[in-house]
């Protein structure tokens, strides 16, 4: 593969698929992938090798914390308390900047865990067995089309929302409940629009209630309708990846459109099992970047919070990540519900 | 949920809470770790324990400008060395030295840990940080101190040869790839 046919080294094409590609980059290797055979033959072959890795899986056996290292912990933390006592108003000091950032950081993880953990890859094994299929497809809707449609509203302030369509979810799919007159779609998102990892996916309890505004709603909308489709079509999670691979190859899902963006600003809406259930915040979308770009900490495929900008309330969420969906996911709090209250989370 | 960070400074300020955390969310990433690159179980959970150790011998200098994982895959490398010295002076003493255990192991196991065992050292190294750890370039040339270019093209020459090798394997025992691994939950891997 020389320069000359491929604007993208082989090597690029390998840090692309890694999501190690900066956002320009990423846009160009993207577009080049869909239009070249040699370059998806390499990429299969990639994940090819990957998917083979995955064989060697490791048992570990069940352990806890050893009596040795209880031992070793339980003399550290007699010693740090000793510490505490000899020297108090310098630990007061030490311990207030550590409260202060400790608190800083718990603050951001609830922050972004609620819409994170909607959006995450979450490792933790325990959880993951909660939703380990697809339930009744009743008990993923919502009886009651008026509350579904009073939710969907409640994502963005009425001035918004009131003159927004509305959509609801049928046994077939999302169908129109009301026809809007501005542009902006509001809907509520089922586990399904999680990653596919997280370990919520298939929970029946979410109800992500959002307003698209209108690039998102001609451009990341779309996605939703179709993996929803594919869910209710009975289709896998492998089987939905591929569906949307493929409707991108062949161009029947749209490219995104600058701009996109979407309002989470319901009191109402049921985003995870992680304790606190919701936050009121915005989400911006757009193509594959790095992160730094926004100043964005990022949370990674285990759920963990990268804490590279202290402070920073952007965080790059791992709902997408071009997997599959070409698109990355920001989110910003906004401290103020829909409704006009502040929101103390 | 709070993140690693938090936890580790929490548990600098003295909460056994937040090290029982930190235990449980990394004892079987560390366990795969030392498991895969050691094939002996028991010295594996040995290492994962004595890895713990070291993060509470130095958990007063960890700094939150550090990932708590790469800080742990760090301390997990070098004990892993030390472990890897102690058996070459034990090979070169005449000592016995445990053999990687096979016995029971699945074929497909075999299949990919030989495949592994025939790239060069580093860059099967970077090749298991980025697959199985899930480390990004950048975690990995800080962790081996290497430039973020050359964990890329070291990984992309792994990564080909690798191909070569299992495909080889596979062309003699087509069983291999019939029943091909399925994605990891929760691993980064390629899109």
């Amino acid at each position: 593969m020389s320069t000359n046919q491929h604007p993208i080294e082989q090597e690029e094409l390998m840090a692309y698929l890694d999501g190690e590609l900066p956002a320009d980059q990423a846009t160009e290797a993207l577009a080049h992938l869909e239009l070249c055979p040699e370059c998806q033959t390499l990429a299969a072959d990639f994940r090819g090798v990957s998917q083979d890795l995955m064989a060697w899986e490791v048992e570990s056996p069940e352990a806890g914390i050893s009596s040795e290292i209880n031992a070793s912990l339980g003399e550290r933390l007699r010693k740090r308390q000793a510490a505490k006592v000899t020297s108090s108003r310098l630990e007061n000091r030490v311990m207030t900047s550590r409260w202060v950032w400790a608190g800083a950081l718990a603050i951001v993880c609830v922050a972004v865990g609620l819409k994170l953990t909607l959006t995450s890859r979450n490792r933790n094994e325990d959880r993951s067995t909660a939703y380990p299929s697809m339930a009744s497809i009743e008990q993923y809707l919502i009886p009651d089309r008026n509350a579904e449609i009073a939710l969907a509203r409640s994502a963005a302030p009425p001035s918004i929302s009131r003159d927004a369509t509305v959509v609801t979810l049928g046994k077939n799919g999302y169908e129109t409940a009301v026809e809007g007159k501005n542009g902006f779609i509001c809907i509520v998102e089922r586990g399904w629009m999680n990653s596919f990892n997280s370990p919520e996916f298939w929970s029946p309890k979410t109800r992500g209630a959002e307003c698209f505004n209108p690039p998102a709603a001609r451009t990341v909308v779309p996605y939703t309708y179709f993996r929803t489709k594919l869910v209710l079509a009975g289709k896998s999670k492998a089987e939905i990846k591929e569906s949307i691979k493929t409707a991108m190859g062949k161009k029947e899902l749209p490219a995104l459109e600058a701009g996109a963006m979407c309002y989470m600003m319901s009191k109402d809406a049921y985003l995870n099992d992680g304790g606190g259930h919701n936050m009121a915040h915005l989400m911006f979308y757009t193509p594959l970047m790095d992160g730094a770009a926004w100043g964005a900490n990022s949370i990674d495929d285990s759920n963990h919070v990268s804490f590279k900008f202290p402070n920073s309330p952007i965080f790059l969420t791992p709902q997408f990540l071009g997997d599959p969906e070409p698109m990355d996911n920001f989110v910003v709090p906004t401290r103020v519900w829909s409704d006009g209250t502040p929101d103390q989370m | 949920m709070t993140s690693d960070e938090a936890l580790m400074l929490e548990f600098q300020g003295g909460s056994r809470a937040a090290f029982e955390e930190l235990f449980a969310r990394y004892r079987k990433p560390l366990y795969g770790f030392f498991a895969r690159r050691l094939n002996n179980p028991e010295r594996a959970e040995d290492l994962v324990q004595e890895t713990f150790f070291a993060v509470i011998r130095a958990a007063s200098r960890y700094e939150p400008r550090a990932l708590v994982r790469t800080y742990l895959y760090g301390i997990a490398l070098k004990l892993l060395a030390a472990d890897r010295r102690k058996l070459l002076m034990r090979s070169t003493l005449g000592q016995s030295v445990p053999e990687p255990k096979t016995d029971g192991t699945p074929e497909r196991v075999l299949w990919v840990r030989q495949a592994m065992e025939k790239l060069d050292a580093q860059e099967r190294e970077i090749l298991m940080l980025r697959e199985y750890e899930q480390l990004s370039y950048s975690d990995i040339a800080e962790l081996l101190r290497i430039p973020v270019n050359t964990v890329r093209s070291r990984l992309f020459r792994s990564r080909l040869a690798l191909k070569s090798y299992l495909e080889s394997e596979a062309k003699t025992n087509p069983a291999l790839r019939a029943n091909a691994g399925q994605p990891h939950p929760g691993r980064r891997g390629m899109q």
